[in-house]
């Protein structure tokens, strides 16, 4: 073959590769969702020259130029001012109930008015939410919702507390933030539900804003955070520290993804961390996944192993374990870690008995912690 | 004998290769229509890239031996690369792969295994002195050879890798024999112990893929590749990489099964369509009143099933109220009379032409006549619990327009999966409903239960869901329009990012009107560089690249009309494709005759594929007798056939255009095969498409015409 003809065959080639990726990028969305995008500046970067910020809400530290978005695509740099995009702007709203999220240790038996917007700081692939957590605030069909009208909407549904959830309430710090204080004055609680990718500056002003924190931490492993949640174990473990430090309360999920990240001296090295670091009391649900999103042909977590690692967990001393997604199951309820009585009965998301008397077990008054009322 | 030998095994293992090609891929990627047109076009476009190009590298006659055995090798090396193509695109075991790394997966292992067949077609020719047609001949009779073989005795038999190596093995031994020129010994016995090594390391290799998993069995049938897996006590089932099952998975199986029995707690006949093995069967015999007909299409899996269960779960498939039947889910229908309570329709999703059929409102209508006035049917799709996208929105909005184009009354459960019911009689799907059911019928179960599904039956999440799905409109999935895939394959392909969808959903933008005339632009497309570069002498080939995007539409299109029709039957199918290749060769045996070298008969020709499109058209929406099909695929592929003799003929007096002809055939193939399946069939339905080739062969028809009649000529000599 000539080197003419060699050099027009691959030229050609290079070409017809390209082209799929040419002509999709350069085409607009079918579906035209009339974008319903905010502009509220935000409250975490930093000013740089020519027109460029840095992000500092999260451990990415986006730098970004003018017109440029941060990773998690819903906060945009204009002109050197870097706003949100998605303030006051839902695209889910439920009333679930409180176990759902889950939080045990929290005004069990009660509901939570449930809210998030687009976007999301990291990409997990076993994402429940990857129809609103991976996409562009444009790609979804979001509605005003503005603070005040978040706690309205919660009384309204007889929910004692709003909890913001589903994509990673991070994102939209500032909706969040202004939601938790305007509802703070009707009475209401103000529950978060996050990966705890956030910086400590941030972190510390939505310690004094809400009420409750559930940190979903995927693994204890940082290749698996790089490979499977594209983010970093190291930044979730000191939100955990900070959390705790100042007495916020705390409980903690781990989502069990077979093979891999449920090998027994993963869960051993978390359980004396947490020891270690938060102490017996803080509530670890080790939650059974299901097949989705990307890992949809991952076998669910089986039973057996999730009594495994629970077994773990309280022989390396935590006090309250439990295992989720597994309606009936015993370990959904409530022990006295001291004299072993059922003291909050669950199955699936409802509540049954609840032994408690003053945040103290009924039979042998030992302290429960947890916000019972 | 090797003038014989030759062209017939390019033509075998051309096609064998070709078809293991495909069943790999859809084991490794996902088995949808447009995985399918990147195979298939790419190995069209590769090998047309190999004949088109085969003069410039210069191959001599005593290289064809050579190039055959390198051809039966290379399988050694790109269906392990293959096997473990998910590590090069980083993704582990259970991770699904999308479009971009499904197109250039494709596009590389078809560039390295079918461009040598391209180039083996010109060599033949040129082995041949220039009897184009004869090596046609051969290479059509091998491809049907094997299309019979490998369906109706490897696959059944043998996996894919030790099929390869049988077959190839075999091949290496003719090659030999046959070979006029300089044998070498040593080559065909090395590449023969590789193939020997690539049938001896398939399961050790199928175990390495699926790590960390431990697979602790592994069956080809027909229907595709069955893997099971086990962690401690649970096993999972997967069909072509899909995860299918886990047992036991109770949440799967209730909610299969509960959310439409407990509609009809007295059901006395149940029918179950697929999914038998979640655990259905055991929650279906909850109900005392019931006697269960289940419907699974593929014998070999629950044998395969039973040996890794516990005695206590054996033991339900051997039940006196339960009946198996073998068949595909619409034929059963058709060949039975029964009259049902509830039918639970527990089968893949619509991922491609073939299992659309079981979500037509055709295939609901059919349904409906095998119910009982107060029946109930159900199904179960992906969705989304929270959040459903535009793209979800518009394929669940399909689901629900076919089913109430037959129902009058569809109710819908929300979740992270939908379950659709459906009946003319009333439903209910309230919470409290269901509890009284459990209650009165004690009928036990873990999680549909009020515990559970209490959230999940919110007033909340039943009136938005309700609302997004009415909030677009769709038309019903039919039979003969198959839109329902592609809205399936739009919503697959959001999954992976922005640019897929886009390309996906950009064709539901291009109005019908240009749709139909697309192929026509096209082919102009390929046609203009060679008429500018060889001048007008050329233009009786023009037919050739018709003939290739018309024949292997046709081709496709009579192979689902058939199982429209008959159900999806596999040595049928198998059956059905050796007829259209039979019909190649019949047509280009009587193509040689020089007699008929006449621009007249090409016109005939092209004429009557008109007309057999004609009469396709109006057979497409008729009971048509099973025979039929048969025809019609025979017929062309006699045409073809025939007008690929005749349409080579003025190219072959050069030899650098010994592989023009064959080229610009697999080049309008590549046009069909990334089209029709994909695109039109889901877009324009099968009427349409039809139409558009009628559009672009009387185009044909029209210049040969004017051809003719402006150079005065009548033989193509």
């Amino acid at each position: 073959m000539k080197r003419r003809d060699f050099l027009k065959a691959t030229g050609c080639l290079g070409l017809s590769l390209g082209c799929p990726e040419l002509l999709a990028s350069s085409l607009p969305p079918l579906d035209l969702i009339r974008p319903n995008l905010s502009r509220v500046e935000a409250r975490y970067y930093e000013k740089l020259p020519d027109r460029e910020i840095k992000c500092t809400l999260c451990p990415r530290y986006c730098h970004l130029g003018d017109k440029e978005r941060g990773y998690c695509g819903v906060r945009e740099n204009d002109g050197g001012t870097y706003y949100t995009l998605v303030y006051g702007k839902v695209c889910a709203v439920n009333v679930d109930p409180i176990e759902k999220k889950p939080f045990f240790h929290f005004l069990p038996g009660t509901l939570a008015f449930s809210l998030a917007t687009a976007g999301c700081n990291v990409n997990c692939r076993f994402c429940q939410n990857w129809q609103i957590s991976q996409v562009r605030p444009e790609q979804v069909e979001a509605y005003d919702l503005p603070p005040e009208e978040v706690a309205l909407a919660a009384r309204r549904n007889n929910c004692p507390s709003i909890a913001y959830t589903y994509t990673e309430p991070v994102v939209f710090f500032e909706y969040m933030i202004d939601s938790s204080l305007a509802s703070r004055k009707l009475g209401l609680k103000n529950l978060v539900v996050t990966g705890g990718h956030i910086n400590p500056e941030p972190l510390e002003e939505l310690i004094r804003a809400v009420d409750a924190i559930k940190v979903d931490l995927k693994s204890f492993s940082e290749a698996f955070y790089k490979e499977y949640v594209r983010g970093e174990l190291k930044p979730v473990l000191e939100a955990i520290k900070l959390i705790h430090q100042r007495k916020m309360w705390l409980e903690i999920v781990y989502l069990v993804i077979p093979t891999l990240n449920d090998q027994e001296s993963m869960i051993r090295q978390l359980c004396r961390w947490l020891i270690k670091e938060i102490g017996p009391d803080v509530p670890l649900h080790f939650s059974r996944f299901h097949p989705m999103y990307l890992l949809k042909n991952l076998p669910p977590t089986p039973i057996p192993t999730l009594e495994k690692l629970h077994s773990i967990a309280r022989e390396e001393g935590l006090r309250y374990v439990y295992i989720g997604n597994v309606p009936g199951h015993k370990a959904e309820s409530t022990y006295c870690p001291f004299c072993g009585q059922l003291i909050i009965e669950r199955v699936g998301y409802q509540v049954g008995r609840i032994e408690l008397k003053n945040g103290r077990c009924r039979f042998c008054n030992a302290p429960i912690p947890g916000i019972w009322s | 004998m090797s003038q014989i030998i030759f062209p017939f095994l390019l033509g075998f293992f051309s096609l064998s290769t070709q078809i293991f090609l495909l069943r790999e891929f859809q084991v490794q990627f996902y088995g949808n229509e447009v995985i399918y047109g990147f195979v298939l076009g790419f190995w069209l476009l590769w090998g047309s890239s190999g004949s088109l190009l085969a003069p410039k590298f210069r191959l001599e006659k005593r290289h064809l031996p050579l190039l055959l055995e390198i051809a039966i090798f290379l399988p050694v090396f790109v269906f392990p690369c293959l096997r473990f193509v998910r590590f090069f695109w980083g993704k582990p075991f259970g991770e699904s792969l999308g479009l971009q790394a499904s197109f250039f997966s494709a596009l590389g292992c078809c560039l390295v295994l079918s461009f040598p067949f391209g180039l083996l077609f010109y060599l033949n020719v040129h082995f041949l002195q220039g009897n184009l047609t004869r090596v046609y001949l051969l290479e059509a009779l091998g491809a049907a050879l094997a299309g019979l073989t490998v369906d109706l005795f490897f696959i059944p038999n043998f996996s894919c890798w030790q099929s390869l190596a049988i077959l190839g093995i075999s091949g290496l031994i003719l090659i030999f024999f046959s070979n006029p020129f300089k044998r070498k010994l040593l080559l065909t016995a090395a590449i023969a112990g590789f193939l020997v090594l690539l049938s001896l390391l398939d399961s050790q290799a199928q175990k390495v893929a699926t790590r960390p998993f431990p697979l602790i069995k592994s069956h080809d049938s027909p229907y595709g590749r069955w893997q099971i897996v086990k962690i401690e006590d649970q096993i999972t089932l997967y069909q072509d990489g899909l995860a299918v099952a886990s047992v036991p998975d109770p949440a799967e199986a209730e909610e299969i099964v509960h959310f439409a029995l407990l509609q009809r707690p007295e059901a006395e006949k149940v029918l179950l369509i697929g999914g038998g093995f979640s655990g259905a069967i055991e929650e279906i015999l909850k109900y005392p009143s019931t006697t269960l007909d289940y419907v699974e299409i593929d014998p070999d899996i629950i044998p395969l099933l039973k040996s890794l269960l516990p005695p206590e779960k054996q033991s339900i498939f051997e039940s006196p109220r339960l009946t198996i039947h073998h068949l595909d889910g619409r034929t059963f229908f058709t060949k039975r009379d029964e009259i049902f309570d509830v039918i639970i329709l527990a089968v893949p999703e619509p991922a491609t032409a073939q299992l659309n059929r079981l979500y037509s409102r055709e295939f609901y209508s059919l349904i409906k006549r095998h119910l009982s006035p107060q029946g109930v049917i159900s199904l179960r799709v992906s969705s989304a619990e929270n959040y459903q996208s535009p793209a979800l929105v518009r394929y669940l909005n399909n689901v629900y327009a076919t089913l109430n184009s037959v129902f009058s009354r569809i109710e819908i459960i929300p979740g992270d999966t939908n379950i659709f019911l459906a009946s003319d009689y009333p439903l209910q799907i309230d919470l409290d409903f269901f509890v009284s059911r459990l209650d009165k019928y004690q009928i036990k179960t873990r999680f549909i239960r009020p515990q559970v599904i209490s959230a999940r039956l919110s007033p909340m999440r039943l009136e938005r869901l309700k609302t997004r799905i009415a909030s677009v409109s769709t038309r019903p999935n039919s039979d003969l329009h198959p839109r329902g895939y592609f809205y399936y394959l739009a919503y697959w392909a959001s999954q992976f990012g922005l640019n897929e969808t886009r390309i996906l959903e950009f064709f539901f933008r291009i109005p019908a009107s240009i749709l139909i005339l697309l192929p026509l632009f096209l082919v102009a497309a390929i046609a203009a560089p060679v008429f500018i570069s060889r001048g007008k002498t050329s233009w009786p080939s023009l037919p050739l690249i018709v003939l290739g995007f018309t024949s292997l539409m046709a081709e496709v299109l009579v192979l689902l009309w058939f199982q429209l029709r008959f159900g999806y039957i596999y040595e049928k199918i198998a059956l059905l494709f050796a007829c259209f290749m039979f019909g190649l060769f019949a047509g280009a045996f009587i193509g040689q005759k020089s007699s008929l070298a006449r621009i007249s008969t090409l016109l005939v020709d092209q004429a009557g594929i008109i007309l057999i499109l004609i009469v396709l058209l109006i057979l497409l929406p008729l009971q048509i007798s099973s025979f039929v099909p048969y025809l019609f695929l025979f017929l062309f592929g006699s045409l073809g056939g025939h007008i690929f003799v005749l349409s080579n003929l003025p190219l072959i007096r050069e030899s650098r255009s010994y592989g023009l002809g064959y080229g610009l055939d697999l080049a309008g193939s590549f046009l069909g095969a990334i089209l029709g399946p994909p695109l039109f069939f889901p877009l324009l339905g099968l009427p349409a498409t039809i139409i558009s080739l009628l559009i672009l062969n009387a185009s044909c028809l029209l210049v040969l015409f004017l051809g003719r009649a402006y150079r005065h000529e009548r033989s193509l000599f």
